[in-house]
């Protein structure tokens, strides 16, 4: 294999040099090849597969918060306000679009929408908390996807296509520009409770390495050895361990003198670095080291810690962290939309409005990407049971909804799109997945055209051939 | 008919075309040298012909022409485009196609990058010595036709000579020639050979995935010259072999035991995909050609030779990702897997548009998927009547029996149903946008137009067109007229359809349109009313000949609309087929109770590990014919295309298939020793394992972008001689591990200068100068660990299993389950497969998780405490040293690593107090205590220890034992009487012993407890039942027979409330004075240690984790 080296001992600076989270090997090298080098206009030969990288050209943002709000939430009750639909409530709307389920009349919104901010953006009381923050975040009313089913309406979302296995974003980034913590993983996905629907695929790797696959945290738990595998020893005490990464390297020293072998010093390396993690990474996720107001602003509840652990995880130099609402699919509000709705979103606004507030008392928000949305949205009009009487919820919308970003060189107060008078469908400025991930990467300091990898034949991208750069939000 | 969008403009056999254009040039001049001077030839070949392929034909070809030129003929770059000519004859400066690649004026070409400076001279001056075109070229090829005429990949595949060498000493096999004249070439030398313990064991990784037996590493000091050669026949005769290279094979086919993500109405394990995995393994280890191997793995069901266990084979097309169920992905996962698999084509590519980089259009692709949408899926029991008992199998058959009464009786309502409604589907087919495609889940009832039937009646009226359908000639004229001239024509082509023959025009659909209509709406009922009266008439002669129901109509003119209901192809039937390609022909309650019968049977089935299962292909009765999908959008339906081989490999003589859906066709044509592909693929794949890195870098595209083979001589040779000796990959095993070249050392050369001289020439080790050290994947990593220790479970094939399960099971990792949808993350960190693709080539990182695995994770743990008890009856601490140092490498250790290994045992050992001896005199456990009997009845003990004390689980209070525990100072009585907390002290000799022990109860809520000192002989030694009290319970002399137990015993006062106690106790042997002779409660009681790993647990982890065990040399 491509593995050789001119050996020679490793100095402290090499060390630093290649110990990011991940040691790169020229095995891995291998593998990326051609690819790795057309990553990323950087030159990967001598590094690890998650070394920091440079970008392509300056980056606003360096790391990105998604708060997933899995199931759908519904754009006309929280940040798309439609005053026709009170106006002509209980009508029914001509040519209503085929969605999943059949619909009746339109439903108006049960939530009050107000002005916030100087720029006077209208909001729902749902995240009254958050629209403090509306003069620092840009919403964007003209989303859309391809169908009304929540599987490829994720896989869309979070990989940029609805169909095949292919990288998650949050994979993609951690291939353009590595990660910056020594210590953790470059990509967490955060989910209290259990999977969201579809399970990892929501950060998959797909045909990348798998070491760029999202790492996956139930942060129900609070107990370490359940947020992270392997990272406690109870059957060795620290001193024992520590002689026996001792002796491991003085012989896997040895076993390097006399081989022409890159991988070698990699490996060894690699058990410094794990050992030093055990401990750091206990720190990351040790909440009790955070001062009571801080914590106070996040609330106690599971969402408060799960997006203050965030924030300690992005501090730290992690790249992506997603942040799912719960297993299943909790937004997807068929029935009784009004209780459900504030119930979710009250775990929510508080820990949203103060991620902002935090990341930005902290400096961190100008260079933080945050991003705010679900798979799709939910119909204007009522859902209908079966006997064809509403149920007081809304049915999946794909044609047109929501998603906010925030930080990391966002044009704060912007509305970006907009949907027709009933909300149903992405009218003005319909903006495709693809051109919000255009968009994300954009401000990463990464040309989505650029960011391929070589798979089957194919230089694939994350926005595949579409894509536009959304020049009028940043 | 419309010209299929898409066509190769290079029909010959890409390798049977003439690639080289000096051939062509050859050719011409020697005829044609008269009608034009031979520098403007010669400029025409070199230098224009290539501009103009590259640079221009992409926008100005065959396929697009814009601004209407064209420039691949002579005619047409003199015919010029929409504004005119571009090019004046013997005149460049007055030619637009001048100043457009000089950029001189508005329009510059080519837009993207322009023409180099000579290139820019070439075209002056050809066109100003007569832009000379020889005949011979009518047409120039396409840029990528011209390209992969002259691919490597795409040439025959011949058998080169061998090449001579300088030192024909070193030369064993003829691959060493290959090898060797290459180096020689590069003035490189090759690396000396490795010495018998690492070939026997480089030997062993590559063939059996496994660490060499005892037996294989004695061969190493054999006097035997023959060694080696024992050495590898042995291990290719191993059944492990088989199982290890199953596993690569399983990379190839993107193996998973589950189906990935499905609606929870679905099981979501696959019956069968260890079947398959089981007939992998066979197959490989009775070296089957591996022409049958493909073979059957495509078209088992159409074979008649075949053994009934060879149906598993189809599992390669059959356990891919499930998608939902959505056809269009299922099918394109297969045409991938295929098509990458076997031949290193990335046909997916013109899924959606024709390949940017080889010579595969879309049509192509279609062509294919055609072939696979002519197949259902069907279950096939390989053992029914053996597996399981009859109870088994009488349940199987009553949950089948209830799937299959449900599933006619949904067919027969839904069939009948959309029979009732044709007008409803007709009028549907004007409003098709309507209606999308499957992957736009909606949710249905019975009352609903289901769009699976709309688009079955659209590609029926497609068909009907087609193929000139009686029935429909009149609904295809009327579709034809525009809505505003409708009624003004409707009279013209009623009149033409009234004059047509019955042949031409049904009659009774004739007569139903005697009266113009006025509208297509109109037209559309009046075939509806036509289809009702038809079915009407139909019903009533069934019901009145009950007895002997007739087969037809009589009158030929209505049997002839009756078969659009009825017929076999029928649009309005449900098909006879398995729920899995029928769910979407049923409204959504009555696919979920399908589903869920189906689930039923499944999982009866997966209860049984006996019970083995194929899933095959059949062909469908009735073929399906292809479609071009525009833009890879299934609804958006453009030319046909025949079921047929791939153009750039089947040449000027591709015929459609025409047996069935073509797929042993497909899977004929794969295997053709003409195909320059398969042969070469797989020759690579299998040196690419062997070495690190294939001839060709790119297992699985040998299209235009990949890099040409290292040594291509060689891999024809290979090729050649492998499909020559019957396509046996054992023979093609022995030619590579038997070589010089794989004997080499991985140290390079020894003279340092040639070492160095190699590392500069070629640092990737291309040209093999040396063997690249090899690190074993995760799976052979746990297979070694578990044979280090001598707990691998050599058990072949069978269900998989858990690997990461509590209890760890000890089989090889081939059987672990790979749940695609849960991949344990441990597999993804050490870069297994993804089991959703086709994965030809395992990445390979080192990050520090995978450390963390290796110090931290439980099964290395329990395989570190497995290995050192394996040594553990050796005497000597040097004895242990060697044997763990054996069994893990295979070696002994050198002086060094011996004193080491002793340090670290010794320092361990004084630093941390070992048990005292006493300690194993104790148990911990809980039982009652009889008051009648006056005894201790059911101790048991206690099954988890927490680190500082022993209690029911890991959680405290324990779901089943609640709050019994013991800790080294007292404990907790459990939830009642029957679980008294009992510490049992038992005799380890016969003695005479006296006990002292103070009992402590302090809590102030609750009533206290209750206390026991009870022998296994005497009965009752002392009691209290105290509340926030301090009590002695002492004995003063007992005898004691070996084996008898002291119990102390504690269970609750009257209820459970706060009621942990203390409670130490010394038993002293009251005839001896020394300390051992002593033992104390606390003292003896695990000091958090009873789970840490011992001195030599923390050794043996060592080698397991070291470098030296991961790798290979």
């Amino acid at each position: 294999m491509e593995n050789l080296v001119c050996r020679r001992p490793l100095s402290r600076r090499d060390v630093l040099r290649r110990s990011a989270l991940g040691l790169g090997t020229l095995g891995l090298m291998g593998v990326l090849g051609d690819d790795a080098r057309r990553a990323a206009g950087a030159d990967l030969s001598a590094r690890g597969p998650l070394d920091g990288r440079e970008p392509h050209f300056p980056a606003r943002a360096k790391r990105v918060i998604h708060f997933f709000l899995n199931g759908g939430p519904s754009h006309v009750d929280t940040f798309d306000p439609k005053p026709a639909l009170a106006k002509h409530a209980g009508k029914r709307l001509s040519g209503t679009l085929a969605t999943e389920r059949k619909t009746g009349a339109v439903f108006p919104s049960p939530f009050k929408f107000r002005q916030y901010g100087e720029s006077g953006i209208e909001v729902s009381d749902l995240f009254a908390r958050t629209a403090r923050h509306i003069d620092d975040i840009a919403v964007i009313r003209s989303m859309y996807a391809h169908v009304p089913n929540h599987e490829p309406s994720l896989m869309l979302m979070n990989c940029g296509d609805s169909k095949q296995p292919r990288p998650s974003m949050g994979a993609w980034v951690l291939y353009g520009l590595g990660t910056e913590s020594q210590n953790l993983p470059g990509f967490v996905a955060m989910c209290p409770g259990g999977l969201p629907t579809k399970d990892s695929e929501n950060w998959q790797a797909a045909f990348l390495p798998g070491t760029y696959q999202g790492t996956y945290i139930d942060s129900k738990h609070q107990e370490l050895s359940r947020l992270i595998e392997n990272i406690e020893h109870p059957q060795i005490s620290t001193p024992d361990q520590r002689r026996q990464l001792d002796l491991l390297a003085r012989w896997n020293a040895r076993h390097r003198d006399d081989r022409l072998d890159h991988r070698l010093d990699a490996r060894i390396h690699s058990y410094e670095l794990a050992f030093r993690m055990q401990h750091e990474a206990k720190e990351a996720f040790d909440l009790s080291r955070e001062p009571a107001h801080i914590r106070e602003l996040y609330g106690s509840g599971v969402h408060g810690r799960q997006t203050l652990i965030a924030r300690r995880l992005l501090e730290r130099g992690v790249r992506y962290v997603q942040l799912w609402h719960g297993a299943g699919q909790p937004w997807d509000n068929h029935e009784r939309l009004e209780d459900n709705h504030r119930r979710l979103a009250g775990e929510l606004d508080r820990p949203i409005a103060a991620l902002l507030t935090d990341l930005k008392q902290r400096g961190m928000l100008d260079d933080t990407l945050v991003l705010w949305g679900g798979e799709f949205g939910r119909t204007p009009t009522v859902e209908l049971g079966g006997d064809g009487n509403p149920i007081h919820g809304r049915d999946h919308n794909h044609y047109g909804f929501s998603v906010w970003l925030a930080g990391g060189g966002i044009r704060g107060g912007t509305v970006y799109g907009a949907t027709d008078e009933f909300g149903f469908k992405a009218e003005q400025n319909p903006t495709s997945v693809h051109d919000l991930h255009a968009t994300m990467l954009h401000l990463l300091g990464l040309d989505h055209e650029r960011l391929t990898y070589r798979y089957a034949g194919r230089d694939f991208r994350l926005t595949d051939v579409h894509g536009r750069v959304i020049k009028e939000i940043i | 008919m419309t010209r299929p969008e898409t066509q190769l403009d290079g029909i010959r056999p890409l390798w049977a075309t003439i690639g080289c254009p000096l051939i062509c040039l050859a050719v011409y001049l020697s005829g044609q040298s008269a009608l034009a001077d031979d520098e403007s030839l010669r400029l025409f070949e070199n230098e224009i012909r290539p501009i103009l392929i590259e640079r221009c034909s992409r926008c100005h070809g065959a396929k697009k022409q814009e601004g209407g030129l064209r420039v691949d003929s002579r005619k047409a770059i003199l015919k010029g485009g929409d504004s005119g000519g571009v090019l004046v004859v013997g005149k460049a400066a007055g030619s637009r196609m001048i100043q457009a690649v000089r950029r001189e004026g508005e329009l510059k070409m080519p837009p993207d990058k322009k023409l180099s400076d000579r290139e820019v001279a070439a075209l002056t001056k050809w066109i100003n010595l007569g832009a000379a075109w020889p005949e011979t070229v009518p047409l120039l090829p396409s840029a990528i036709t011209n390209r992969a005429a002259g691919h490597w990949a795409f040439q025959p595949v011949r058998q080169p000579d061998v090449p001579a060498v300088k030192s024909a000493g070193w030369v064993r096999k003829p691959i060493d020639c290959f090898v060797l004249s290459k180096l020689e070439k590069m003035g490189l030398s090759p690396s000396p050979e490795a010495d018998r313990r690492t070939l026997i064991r480089r030997l062993a990784y590559t063939l059996t995935g496994l660490p060499p037996a005892p037996e294989i590493t004695r061969l190493a000091g054999s006097s035997d010259p023959n060694w080696y050669q024992q050495a590898v026949g042995r291990l290719l005769d191993s059944p492990h072999y088989g199982e290890h290279w199953a596993r690569r094979w399983l990379d190839v086919a993107r193996y998973a035991d589950s189906k990935g993500y499905v609606y929870g109405r679905e099981e979501r394990f696959w019956v069968h995909a260890w079947t398959y995995r089981d007939w992998v393994v066979r197959s490989l280890n009775e070296d089957m050609p591996y022409n049958r191997f493909l073979l059957l793995q495509l078209a088992a069901d159409q074979f008649e030779d075949r053994r009934p266990d060879d149906l598993a084979a189809m599992g390669l097309l059959t356990l891919g990702r499930r998608f939902l169920g959505v056809k269009r992905d299922i099918l394109d996962d297969r045409i991938d897997v295929v098509c990458r698999g076997t031949m290193a084509l990335t046909v997916g590519c013109a899924r959606c548009h024709d390949h940017k980089y080889d010579p595969i259009p879309t049509a192509d692709y279609y062509s294919l998927y055609g072939v696979f949408d002519s197949c259902a899926e069907r279950f096939v029991p390989l053992n029914a009547d053996t597996a399981g008992d009859e109870a088994w199998r009488s349940e199987l058959r009553k949950r089948q029996e209830n799937l299959r009464t449900k599933l006619a009786a949904s067919r027969k309502e839904w069939s009948d149903r959309t029979r009732d409604r044709v007008g409803d589907y007709l009028r549907a087919q004007t409003e098709l946008h309507k209606y999308p495609a499957a992957g736009f889940d909606q949710v249905f009832f019975k009352t609903d137009v289901l769009p699976v039937f709309v688009r079955r009646w659209e590609d029926y009226l497609h068909n009907a067109k087609r193929g000139g359908d009686p029935v429909f000639t009149a609904w295809h004229a009327y579709a034809a007229l525009s809505a505003e001239s409708f009624e003004k024509e409707a009279a013209d082509v009623t009149r033409q359809l009234l004059r047509s023959d019955k042949e031409t025009v049904n009659p009774i659909v004739a007569d139903a349109l005697r009266a113009p209509p006025a509208s297509f709406a109109e037209v559309i009922d009046r075939y509806a009313g036509v289809f009702a009266h038809i079915n009407a008439r139909w019903k009533s002669l069934l019901a009145s000949n009950k007895a002997k129901p007739p087969s037809q109509l009589a009158d030929p003119a209505a049997e002839q609309l009756r078969r659009v209901l009825y017929g076999a192809e029928a649009p309005c039937e449900v098909p006879d087929e398995p729920i899995v390609h029928t769910e979407r022909f049923f409204d959504t309650e009555t696919c979920e109770a399908l589903w869920k019968l189906q689930g039923e049977v499944d999982r009866w089935i997966i209860s049984n590990p006996q019970a083995r299962y194929a899933l095959a292909l059949v062909d469908r009765p009735i073929v399906t014919h292809p479609r071009i999908f525009r833009r890879g959008n299934s609804v958006d339906k453009g030319a046909d295309v025949p079921r047929q081989f791939l153009a750039v490999l089947a040449g000027r003589d591709r015929k459609p298939f025409s047996r069935g859906s073509g797929r042993l066709e497909l899977a004929e044509a794969i295997i053709d020793p003409a195909n320059p592909l398969t042969a070469r693929v797989i020759v690579n794949r299998v040196w690419a394992h062997h070495f690190g890195r294939g001839l060709v870098p790119t297992p699985s595209d040998f299209g235009l972008r990949a890099d040409q083979p290292s040594h291509s001589e060689l891999l024809d040779w290979l090729a050649a001689r492998f499909v020559a000796e019957g396509w046996s990959l054992k023979k093609l095993h022995r030619w590579i591990v038997l070589s010089t070249t794989f004997r080499q050392s991985s140290a390079g050369p020894a003279d340092a200068d040639a070492r160095a001289r190699a590392l500069k020439a070629d640092p990737e080790n291309r040209l093999l100068w040396r063997i690249s050290p090899r690190r074993l994947t995760f799976e052979e990593f746990r297979d070694s660990m578990l044979a280090a220790s001598g707990d691998l479970d050599r058990t072949l094939g069978g269900k998989p299993a858990d690997l990461f399960k509590q209890g760890f099971p000890k089989r090889r990792s081939l059987y672990g389950v790979v749940d695609r949808q849960f991949l344990p993350s441990t597999l993804r960190m050490f870069d297994f497969a993804n089991p959703d693709l086709h994965v030809p080539r395992r990445s390979e990182t080192t990050v520090p998780q995978q450390a963390l695995f290796f110090m931290n994770h439980p099964l290395v743990l329990d395989q570190v405490r497995s290995l050192a008890k394996s040594v553990g009856t050796k005497s000597t601490p040097e004895e242990k040293v060697a044997a763990l140092f054996q069994q893990t490498y295979r070696r002994q250790p050198t002086g060094a690593e011996m004193a080491e290994s002793l340090e670290m045992i010794r320092a361990i050992a004084t630093e941390r107090p070992t048990p005292p001896a006493t300690a194993a005199d104790w148990q911990y456990g809980y039982g009652t205590f009889d008051e009648t009997a006056k005894r201790v009845a059911g101790f048991t003990r206690l099954p988890h220890f927490a680190g500082q004390a022993w209690q029911g689980g890991p959680k405290w209070p324990d779901a089943k034992l609640g709050w019994v525990q013991l800790t080294g100072d007292g404990g907790h009585p459990g939830n009642d009487r029957k679980h008294a907390a009992i510490r049992r002290w038992r005799a380890p000799r016969a003695m005479t012993i006296a006990v002292r022990s103070q009992l402590v109860h302090q809590a102030d809520p609750g009533d206290g407890i209750r206390a026991f000192v009870v022998s296994s002989r005497a009965g009752l030694l002392g009691s209290a039942k105290i509340y926030k009290q301090t009590v002695d319970l002492n004995v003063k002399a007992l005898a004691v027979e070996a084996g008898e137990t002291i119990d102390f015993v504690v269970d609750v006062g009257d209820d459970l409330n706060s009621d942990q106690y203390l409670w130490e106790a010394t038993v002293s042997d009251m005839k001896a004075s020394n300390e051992a002779a002593a033992w104390n409660s606390k003292m003896d009681f695990p000091q958090g240690t009873s789970r840490q790993l011992s001195p030599w647990e923390q050794l043996a982890q060592v080698l397991l984790c070291a470098n030296e065990f991961l790798f290979v040399d």
